[in-house]
């Protein structure tokens, strides 16, 4: 077999290759980029600028006076003069010269060449505000990705985003944030300077907001960000139309989701110490839905009675927890979502060991209870997918044989993987 | 404009050997063929021996469909005196769907289309495999597009790290 593989496709002459790469997009370029050596050649990079000003920690505090940092920022930008800089990507730590210069060449960079993605990564104590703000200026951004890491010498943990000068950002389609803190207002207000927007992402943001709102909104992550003020009970309201896809893993008794109308994707981290039913309540409508606790016992069995049914879930995917819970949630939902086409179980070692502590086969004895069992009416279960890491592989007997006591899952497939 | 009711025949000889023969307007279909044909007149007998028996059938088989595509309509435009706008649109969306058809093989047969619609000079031909080509590279992860064309990885682990540590967002997983 081994000897029929041969790679025609980069033996193609290079201006059918050419050709080919002129119908992708510029993102499908960088991917193809890292092929090969043919590919690399063929794919001439785009003009990116891409500075880690760490490496150059130990050149920039032999510079003394300010006026050198100034000559090293004009030096290391001239090659960029005559291109048309594509993305800019820029990271620096804390030290008070690379502060320095990360924000003169960040805002020359925004000014002078206007680069449709920017990327930067800066300490959370990073004090050039003019500089991140200055990025909202920029005319042709498409996306922007602002990391504020952890300070090595002054411990802060976020870096508070101003409210920025915005003007309208008409092409920005992407905006990730991580480790920020947003006064009210400021979300919307960058918001609704930027009509076209389809991604947000906010990692690990203190949001002291009210509202997210956006008529074209696609993808929302709010992934472990604190949200409203400790002392007050404001809550953040979600309301985005179009939203087709929303990643959650935030404090959902302060988080109010409007309808949804187009979402068919959510993934819900649940968490032991709060309650979900407004949220769940607001994904009634769902297709596809992944549940997914880094708690093994999520108390989401107590919640079931509480649920909505999900009548137009059409794939359901669980990891570890539901397996602590005796395999409750997964009854639950094999009785109340009567579309169900796909089931995914991800199980690993640990939730291996939990049931080994509670003594052997804990769901052949308890699952299926007879009663339960009688309700489970998922005529259109055509495949059940077990996920199991290896360690686990040993102990899956109990889990099968569950599923094929079940009444009605005669024609599901089953695939373990 | 006239046509002749006896049509030139030519043929073409693949690198095995293998001879076909088509008429001159279907020939007509590949510039380099339009070119020699121009350059001499008495030519009927071209040897192409960059082109095996197999992918040259193809390639007759699409200019085959696309001249009598274009000849029938040409023949209801003259028959009605103008073309009519929803049978034009039906003929052509026709005709997408037999190129997708058409289009349906594997990445080996894709390039060596590539190569002959290249060589041969067929534009729609060639229009025609690259989009496809495009079409599978679009939407996957680096991993997925060498999979897919067999293409081997020379470059060093350390290399690969560091083009993607540049540009992280060009590799996260799309929704």
């Amino acid at each position: 077999m081994t000897a029929n593989i041969v790679d025609r496709f980069s033996d193609l002459p290079d201006d059918v290759l050419k050709h080919i790469i002129s119908l992708l997009s510029e993102r499908e370029l960088m991917r193809l980029s890292i092929l090969s050596t043919r590919w690399r050649k063929v794919c001439s990079p785009l003009p990116c600028l891409y500075l880690d000003l760490r490496e150059y920690e130990s050149r920039l505090t032999k510079l003394e006076v300010s006026a050198d940092k100034d000559n090293f920022v004009r030096k290391i930008l001239s090659p960029c003069e005559t291109l048309h800089l594509y993305m800019f990507r820029l990271i620096s730590d804390d030290s008070h010269w690379q502060q320095y210069v990360a924000s003169s060449i960040t805002e020359s960079v925004v000014m002078k060449f206007s680069p449709r993605i920017v990327s930067i990564d800066v300490p959370s104590c990073y004090s050039h505000e003019v500089s991140i703000s200055s990025i909202f200026s920029c005319k042709f951004l498409e996306e922007l990705y602002l990391t504020f890491s952890d300070c090595k010498h002054r411990p802060r943990k976020h870096y508070i985003v101003q409210m920025p000068r915005v003007k309208a950002l008409f092409s920005l389609r992407k905006l990730h944030l991580k480790n920020a803190t947003f006064y009210y207002g400021t979300i919307c207000r960058i918001l609704s300077r930027c009509p076209e927007i389809e991604d947000l992402s906010l990692k690990s943001c203190c949001i002291k907001e009210s509202w997210i709102l956006h008529e074209k909104l696609k993808f929302l992550s709010l992934d472990d960000c604190s949200i409203g003020d400790p002392y007050d009970k404001s809550k953040l309201s979600i309301c985005a139309p179009s939203l087709a896809s929303l990643k959650f893993a935030s404090s959902p008794d302060r988080t109010v989701l409007m309808n949804f109308p187009f979402l068919s994707y959510a993934r819900v981290d649940v968490r032991k110490e709060y309650c979900y039913d407004n949220i769940f309540n607001s994904l009634s409508g769902i297709q596809h839905l992944e549940l997914c606790s880094s708690n093994l016992k999520a108390v989401l069995d107590k919640q079931l009675s509480k649920l909505p049914r999900f009548a137009n879930l059409k794939s359901l995917s669980l990891n570890g927890w539901c397996m602590a819970c005796h395999l409750g949630p997964v009854v639950w939902f094999l009785g109340n979502s009567t579309n169900l086409e796909k089931l995914t179980l991800c199980l690993n070692r640990q939730h291996c060991l939990v049931k080994n502590k509670t003594k052997e086969n804990i769901f052949v004895r308890d699952h299926p209870d007879p009663r339960q069992t009688e309700v489970i009416q998922c005529k259109m279960l055509k495949k059940v997918e077990l996920r199991l890491s290896i360690s686990y592989k040993k102990c899956n007997g109990p889990t099968i044989s569950f599923f094929k006591k079940v009444k009605g899952l005669e024609n599901a497939q089953f695939v373990i993987c | 404009m006239a046509r002749s009711s006896t049509e030139n025949m030519i043929t073409l000889m693949s690198s095995d050997g293998e001879e076909f023969m088509v008429t001159e307007k279907v020939a007509r279909e590949c510039t380099t063929i339009r070119n020699m044909l121009e350059d001499d007149c008495v030519i009927t007998n071209i040897p192409l021996p960059n082109v095996t028996s197999d992918i040259l059938s193809m390639v007759i088989e699409y200019c085959m469909e696309h001249v009598a595509a274009a000849e029938k309509a040409a023949a209801e435009t003259a028959e009605k005196g103008s073309s009519s706008a929803p049978a034009a649109a039906k003929a052509n969306k026709d005709l997408e769907e037999w190129d997708k058809a058409f289009m349906n093989v594997d990445v080996y047969t894709l390039c060596d289309l590539i190569l002959a619609a290249n060589y041969l000079n067929v534009s729609g031909l060639l229009d025609l495999t690259i989009q496809t080509a495009a079409n599978l590279i679009k939407g996957k992860s680096p991993e997925q597009i060498r999979k897919t064309f067999h293409i081997q990885n020379d470059l060093s682990l350390e290399e690969e790290e560091k083009i993607r540590s540049q540009t992280p967002w060009a590799f996260e997983k799309s929704e």
